[in-house]
Formats: structure tokens, sequence, C-alpha cells
């Protein structure tokens, strides 16, 4: 075996200097082809690392929140795209819509992630000023990592949460989707081809327990017939169903006129 | 003088920890959790020291994991061990973004250090193994100890080096100290650690 030509106190200078940045470029280009070859330097750099690996212990104690577990998790399971996308599926259009938004994140991420990956696996900190190049890179890879990942989470809760409520109604054209936050306790309702309320008229929205109809507000149409309304989960519980129908002006206490729309949970 | 059994067999739990590694690389999410409940605390401790926030510490432990699981495949044992594993990725994400951090406060530096958790003093974690704590905590045990054996300077330099990133040439501009003096008292603190850690790695 080749004898190493550094004596014992000449290697842990260079080691140590090679792990925190100090050595010009090209020292550490010839220290790097002289660890190639030399087992016994090379020793002496992994067992360094591994000393200094183990000051992290030292540091003061403090519990991570569960939060990062659990997101970790879900950033893990959220991979498993197929799972989510037949969720979806049974999801209106609008839902859609954002479904598609989220795979274009997922794959503008996940080529920033490969390519982070690629460039990224440095045991130690040995060149400050190469990495520095990097790092705006990385922080804009990481920025936008964070960002996918909260829209991901976003958009999962939603899927997950939420209900859709088709509403129809045979004494005009008129359609409704309710959509219902089943967590955030909010439905919101889109109304279509809903004609303007006669004169003196005003449209009124119900929900449905199985005990009585409970007011949810009157509201008028917008000029084209569509309507958008967002409108807490009332208290009494459960629903089974949401309802619109045309009442005298200023409301009734239970729906009197003629039911325009219905729909069942 | 006979060195001192140890508590817990070390090269037993870190062979676990490799497997657990190996099954990461397989794609098995139980033994993700596994790890995570084996390292987090440490991580989380250990990142916290360097960012001094503890919302910017989340982020980047998260940031840890996941590159732990995406490069699981990656990692061989000639790299080491898998504890000097994951502690090298946390250090170098903790010290990016602790540098990104100082460049986008440049002026005022104090938005950085917010209020930072309690620290509660239990290294070990209810839901790992406890076989992993006992592990933790005499390595806590001896790396507080030989820290405690290191003369003041000697500690600060590879403190500086190791928590900050610094290079001796920074450490040595911002003590006002010759290279020189700083590159001893980095080599004589390493070789504390040697002297004291060795039947650690
Ligand atoms: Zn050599």
């Amino acid at each position: 075996m080749k004898q190493c030509e550094f004596t014992q106190e000449q290697r842990e200078h260079f080691i140590l200097s090679y792990l925190t940045g100090d050595l010009p470029l090209l020292e550490k280009e010839q220290l790097e082809s002289h660890l190639s070859e030399c087992s016994c330097c090379r020793q002496g750099l992994a067992q360094s690392q591994e000393l200094l690996s183990l000051l992290a212990y030292s540091s003061p104690v403090v519990s991570p929140p569960d939060s990062i577990r659990v997101r970790l998790l879900e950033r893990v399971a959220s991979k498993d795209k197929k799972a989510i996308a037949s969720n979806v599926v049974k999801m209106s259009v609008s839902a859609k819509r954002i479904n598609w938004r989220r795979y274009a994140w997922q794959i503008a991420a996940s080529i920033l992630l490969a390519m982070f990956i690629i460039q990224s696996y440095y045991l130690f900190d040995s060149n400050a000023k190469l990495k520095q190049q990097t790092k705006d890179q990385e922080n804009r890879i990481a920025k936008l990592e964070n960002q996918l990942q909260q829209k991901n989470e976003q958009i999962e809760s939603m899927v997950k949460s939420t209900r859709l409520i088709v509403l129809d109604g045979k004494e005009v054209m008129a359609s409704g989707r309710a959509f219902w936050n089943t967590n955030g306790n909010s439905w919101m309702f889109y109304f279509e081809k809903l004609p303007p309320a006669p004169k003196g008229k005003t449209y009124q929205l119900w929900f449905m327990t199985n005990l009585r109809p409970i007011s949810a507000g009157a509201f008028q149409t917008n000029a084209d017939g569509t309507i958008q309304l967002h409108v807490k989960t009332p208290s009494e519980t459960p629903i089974v169903g949401t309802a619109v129908s045309l009442e005298p002006e200023g409301g009734s206490e239970k729906p009197v006129g003629t039911i325009y729309l219905l729909g069942f949970v | 003088m006979k060195a001192q059994p140890f508590i817990v067999d070390q090269h037993r739990v870190e062979s676990l920890g490799r497997e657990l590694v190996e099954r990461m690389a397989r794609q098995d999410q139980a033994a993700l959790q596994e790890f995570y409940a084996r390292y987090s605390k440490l991580i989380f401790s250990f990142v916290l020291k360097i960012v001094r926030s503890q919302a910017e510490a989340e982020e980047v432990v998260m940031d840890v994991f996941w590159q732990a699981w995406q490069q699981a495949g990656l990692y061989s044992q000639s790299r080491g061990s898998v504890s000097s594993w994951i502690i090298t990725i946390a250090r170098s994400r903790a010290i990016d973004r602790k540098r990104y951090l100082e460049r986008q406060n440049i002026g005022d530096s104090i938005e950085i250090s917010e209020v930072i958790g309690q620290a509660d003093n239990a290294v070990t974690d209810p839901e790992a193994d406890p076989e992993v704590n006992l592990y933790l905590l005499e390595r806590r045990e001896a790396v507080l100890g030989a820290i405690a054996q290191m003369g003041d300077k000697q500690r600060q330099a590879i403190e500086l080096a190791y928590f900050s990133g610094m290079s001796q040439s920074e450490i040595a501009d911002l003590l006002k100290e010759p290279l020189g003096t700083v590159k001893t008292r980095m080599r004589s603190a390493l070789q504390v650690l040697r002297e004291k850690l060795e039947r650690y790695i």
C-alpha cells in the first residue's frame, strides 16, 4: 500500500480546512485527487465528519410540533395520484378545473425537484462560493415546493371535505349546484337561469332538516339569472336537503310560495 | 482506563436505522414514520439552533425528511452512519436557509430571531422505541461531556464553524484573532471529540 505523504497533524489541518470551506479551489482539487488515492486520508475525513455531526446532539432539546409529521406524511401520500383522481372525478366541472391546475403544479414541481435532487448531495459545506450560486435556485425551489404543498393541501382538504348537491325543479329551466364544505361548515350555492323575481316577491333559500325547513335568507338574482351565495350551515342538523322558493317580499318563516329548486343531501 | 460499557448497543440501533433507510428506498411509508419518530426531535432541535426561528425550523425539518425520503436510495454505508447522514442533510439545509434569511434581512437582522420554543429537556420521544430513546440520551450525554472538556475558545471556534457554517478565516475575522490560532483551536477541539467520542462513530 502506498504510504501517505502527510503527517497526522497536516492531515487534520487540511481536513478541517476542507470541511470549513477554507481551501482555495486549486488546493481543494489537489486534495480531492489525493483523497481518491489515499484510503488513510479518506478515513480521516469520514471520521472527522462523523465526529463533527455528533455536535448536533448538543442542541437544546425542543419538541417539533406534530404538524410537521402530519404534513410530511400527507406529502408522501399525495404522490399517490390515482387515489385522489378517482375521488375528483365525482366532482363538478369547476372542481375539475382546480384539479387540472393541481397537476400542472405537480409536474412543474417534480421537474424542479428532480433538478434539485441531481444537483444536491454534498456531505459538508465544502465550498461556500460555488454553493452560493445554487442556493438561490434551491431557495426558489424550496419556495415553490412549499407553495405547491400548500395548494395541494388546500385542494385535497377541499376535495375530501366537499360534497356536491344538485338542485333542480320543474317550474322553470333553472338549475343549481351546492358545494357543502363539511369541514368549514359552509355552503356555496351557484344558481343559473333563475328568472328575476316578480315585483313584490323574493327568492328564499332553505335548508331542510327532518323536522322543519330553516331559512337561509332571501335573495335576488343578477340580471342574467345567475347568483352565487355563500351560507353557513345552520346549527340544527342533520341537513337532509336544500331548496329555493319564491316568497312574498321580506321572506317567510316557512316556505309558502312555489318551490323552484330542490336538492337532497 | 477502560471505557464504561454502553447502556445501549449502539451498533444494533445503528443497523436498525440502516434497515429503515433501505425500506424507505423501497417506498415503505411505515419505515419513514419510524425514521421520523426516531430522529425528528434531534433534527428539529438542531435545525432550530441554526435558524433560530420556530417557523423556519418547521419548514426546514419538513424538507429534510422529505429529502431523506427521496434520497434514501442514494444512501450507502460508505457515506457513514445513518445518524450522521440525516444530521448532515439537516445542517446543509438549515445553513442554506439561515444564509438566505440573512441576505433577505440585510440591515435588520432582528426579524429572523422569532420567539423560540421552550426547551423541554426531554431528549426522547414517547412515540419512539425505548431503546432508540436511550441511544439518543446516551449520545447526548456523551457529547455534552466532551464539549465540557474543551476550553472555551476551542468550543467557540468549533461551534461557530459547525452551527454557523463559518469558515476558519471568517471566524478569525470575527474574533479578531490570527487564522493560525483559530486553526489550532479547531484542531484541538476535534481532538477532544475524537478522544471522547470515537466509540460512538
Ligand atoms: Zn493521505
